[in-house]
């Protein structure tokens, strides 16, 4: 784990690029909300996410018609899917960490180390001869 | 879907979608409405009746017109044109439409009503064919819907006969 920031479960996430973390290990609230609306969600909370958006879109749809045609109100079938489209907005689109459960487990930098790249056979000549041939 | 404004354009554009689907749904229930509207228009008095300077029949009428137009009225109903035309065939045309009133009912508590009142636009024939024309007054209308397909009916009511001569 990285320095500090595992006491919260936003802990899992660690994105060279992005930078939000305070050099004393302790996230502030703007921080937090930060790392709310820009940090990336992991796989599998993307496939969840996409698939809560169309369910729940698809469900408020459906309820708002069948209560407005029951009723006989137009305005009550906008109304109820706006509701719903605001819900859906709440729980699909900040990154919760409900969409942070799986993590990638990126090697450690010193154990990437030990483990160095396998050399191509014929790394060079084969590569440079075409693009010598190209700027000619 | 892997940042905040990649899923709010997501939930938004799927939304907007949807939204129309379900518009075109209203607008599909429409057609299981069957309306039964009942019209009557009397012909109560024909104030004045002449000809014009330029030689066209002009007629002046009280009419008394009295409609039930309730069952047009769905939950996709924003209101309800009509306008009553009187229709007759001269030798120029074979169809004369001439509007004699018209209104617009906002609501179904307003679709039910009786107007006495005289004729709204000015009933002049192209020519001076009106003398004992017989004539049939139809009541036309357009239900304008919140979203979707506007639909167009008429009710033709006949025996109408105007006067032999000026007055």
């Amino acid at each position: 784990m990285k320095k500090g920031c595992d006491d919260i479960t936003l802990s899992s996430i660690h994105y060279p690029s992005i930078s939000v973390r305070s050099d004393s290990g302790k996230k502030t609230l703007f921080e937090a909300l930060v790392l709310c609306f820009q940090v990336e969600m992991d796989w599998q909370g993307q496939k969840l996410s996409e698939l809560l958006m169309q369910v729940m879109l698809v469900g408020f749809a459906i309820s708002a018609f069948v209560t407005g045609y029951s009723m006989g109100s137009f305005q009550m079938m906008l109304l109820v899917y706006a509701g719903g489209v605001i819900l859906t907005t709440l729980v699909t689109v900040p990154n919760w960490p409900f969409f942070n459960r799986h993590p990638l487990k990126w090697l450690d930098p010193s154990e990437a180390e030990r483990h160095p790249k396998p050399q191509q056979a014929t790394p060079a000549p084969s590569k440079k001869k075409p693009s010598k041939t190209h700027q000619k | 879907m892997h940042t905040f404004w990649y899923r709010a354009n997501a939930v938004l554009t799927f939304a907007v979608t949807i939204l129309a689907v379900i518009c075109g749904m209203a607008s599909l229930s429409d057609n299981f409405n069957f309306p039964s509207p009942h019209a009557h228009v009397q012909v109560l008095n024909i104030n004045w009746f002449q000809k014009q300077p330029n030689g066209n029949d002009e007629v002046s009428l009280t009419l008394n017109i009295s409609a039930d137009l309730q069952s047009m009225f769905t939950w996709n109903t924003k209101q309800v044109f009509v306008f009553l035309a009187a229709e007759y065939e001269s030798p120029q045309n074979s169809l004369n439409q001439v509007s004699l009133w018209d209104g617009i009912i906002p609501s179904k508590e307003h679709a039910k009503f009786s107007i006495h009142t005289t004729n709204k636009y000015r009933f002049v024939d192209q020519g001076n064919n009106l003398r004992g024309k017989a004539f049939n007054l139809t009541l036309h209308w357009h239900v304008m819907p919140k979203t979707g397909k506007m639909f167009a009916d008429k009710i033709v009511m006949t025996g109408y006969r105007l006067p032999e001569d000026y007055r």
